[in-house]
């Protein structure tokens, strides 16, 4: 019999249950005995089966005998989400393919008596480019005579941001990060612009909700004398998902997701790179790898498809880009674009700050890839090489690197106006910074330019 | 009845409200919606089938 190894931190929510890991971080989920019948109901009924068969919810088996805890009727081994992701670091795409995807589990729910008790973005993650619900526990018996309870939380998680993201700033989802519980909808409604307010669906799901929310928010009783059939369910969910896939970004085109296109540098250096990375990937052994500044992807796409690749870049809209890429191509289902900003990663949040792990805490990989990016970390953001080698030395065993020297045309282009106040941006610096925490396993001058690649390994 | 103390996220009342009436309004919208697919298959216009919701 074994025991507990480590309790996820993130699951104090839900009485009806907890995650825990063993000792190779497998995912465990501990099934309370107040949820035996509805856990044996949502069983028969053939719901589990069901979603697992169409890949909307993450397998388990059932492993109760090999573990010893008092008060829980069952224990589960739980499918591996190769990485966590947060839906403030989602693209635009990957939040509305989230939002349909809870949709569909709750229509799934509806149509076998059950319904989801919440709906928030936590309970979906990303695997093989497709959105799949995590939370074995979230069903519960339809009530009759109950709207859905988590209504407002999918409003506050999923609807509003999407509509925020097309009608305001494509970066709105960021606010979720302030607001754990999702973002409040008098918000919402107070942002969006007026003119969404004679598009119905908008109006009811957020203006009116919003107002209703707030006038009715001390009179429990008022809900005492309620009906809701299961047609109205699923009327309301159908309509929801037409609302969904209604939403569409305006915006198209950033500095970011037009960058290699109107590069400065030519295709002799391009060409000369792909071929240089193809050789030193070829150099080392990863299973994980982390592309940062990733931009249209090319170069996650060039590494091993057996390796789960993070692709990470600060635009939204080049995220989004390469998000939809992707989707359309099975054979890079080991890619997953994040957004993420180096320079400022996600911090934890909520409980103990660590109820959601901050970025770094949550990536560690075999191999870094960080092609012309320095410049940008130094320039952009002045910091020195130091730090930035201190940082992926904590975070990888391998690194592919392109060192860009002051005078490539592109760190001119982003110096602009700015005082070069760069005094310690040389070759000999660089290598300095990095062989403290490095050791230099090839290097390749690219051509057409001053640029040189580098591969190291850790000390 | 909802017993709020019980719940695993509190629903909010407004929320409960607002769903009685957005389901009663897409029952009238349902209810015109099926008059005028009957008045055109009546007249040989044919509705597009309901694809699958998602397309995930």
């Amino acid at each position: 019999m074994k025991q507990i190894f480590k309790r996820s931190i993130s699951s104090f929510r839900d009485r009806d249950g907890f995650v825990f890991f063993d000792e190779d971080g497998l995912v465990f989920r501990a099934v309370a005995q107040s949820y035996e019948e509805t856990f044996d109901a949502v069983t028969s009924s053939e719901l589990y089966a069901k979603l697992h068969k169409q890949k909307l919810l993450v397998n388990h088996t059932d492993q109760t005998t090999s573990y010893e805890l008092e008060g829980h009727y069952k224990i589960l081994g739980v499918q591996k989400i190769p990485f966590i992701s947060y839906p403030y670091e989602w693209s635009f795409t990957q939040l509305k393919e989230a939002a349909l995807l809870t949709l569909k589990v709750q229509k799934e729910s509806l149509n076998k008596g059950f319904s989801l008790k919440d709906a928030n973005a936590y309970n979906v993650q990303f695997l093989n480019q497709r959105a799949i619900f995590i939370d074995t526990l979230s069903f519960e018996k339809l009530n009759p005579n109950e709207p859905w309870i988590a209504y407002h939380q999918f409003c506050t998680f999923f609807l509003g941001p999407l509509l925020l993201m097309k009608y305001c700033r494509i970066d709105a989802n960021e606010l979720l990060k302030i607001y754990l519980e999702g973002i409040p909808l008098d918000l919402v409604s107070q942002m969006l612009p007026r003119r969404t307010k004679v598009i119905p669906s908008i109006y009811m799901h957020i203006h009116l909700h919003a107002r209703f929310s707030q006038s009715h928010e001390r009179n429990a009783n008022a809900t005492k004398k309620l009906t809701f059939s299961k047609e109205k369910h699923l009327r309301l969910i159908e309509n929801l998902t037409e609302t969904v896939k209604k939403i569409e970004l305006n915006q198209k085109e950033s500095t970011w997701n037009t960058y290699y296109e109107n590069g400065l540098l030519s295709d002799e250096y391009f060409n000369h790179k792909v071929e240089a990375i193809k050789l030193l990937i070829n150099e080392i052994e990863y299973s994980s790898a982390w592309d940062i500044g990733c931009n249209n992807g090319f170069f996650s796409k060039l590494l091993h498809q057996s390796a789960q690749v993070i692709s990470t870049d600060l635009d939204h809209l080049t995220i989004d880009r390469l998000s939809r890429e992707l989707k359309k191509q099975s054979k890079y289902a080991n890619i997953l674009p994040l957004v993420v900003n180096l320079s400022n990663p996600n911090s934890g949040t909520g409980w103990l700050n660590k109820e959601r792990a901050s970025f770094l805490d949550r990536i560690n990989v075999d191999l870094i890839l960080a092609l012309a990016l320095l410049h940008h970390l130094v320039v952009s953001n002045n910091l020195s090489f130091g730090m930035i080698a201190e940082l992926f030395a904590s975070k990888t065993r391998n690194l592919i690197i392109e060192y860009v020297p002051k005078d490539d045309p592109n760190v001119s282009r982003i110096m602009g106006l700015k005082k070069d106040v760069f005094d310690d941006y040389s070759h000999v610096e660089f290598i300095n910074a990095f062989q403290k925490h490095f050791d230099i396993k090839k290097e390749i001058a690219l051509e057409g330019t001053k640029r040189i690649l580098y591969l190291m390994s850790k000390k | 009845m909802v017993d709020l103390m019980l719940l695993y996220i509190d629903p909010g009342t407004g929320s409960m409200i607002v769903q009685m009436l957005i389901a009663a309004f897409l029952g009238i919208a349902y209810f015109f919606r099926s008059i005028i697919t009957f008045l055109k298959s009546l007249v040989g216009i044919k509705s597009p089938e309901n694809e699958d919701e998602t397309n995930l």
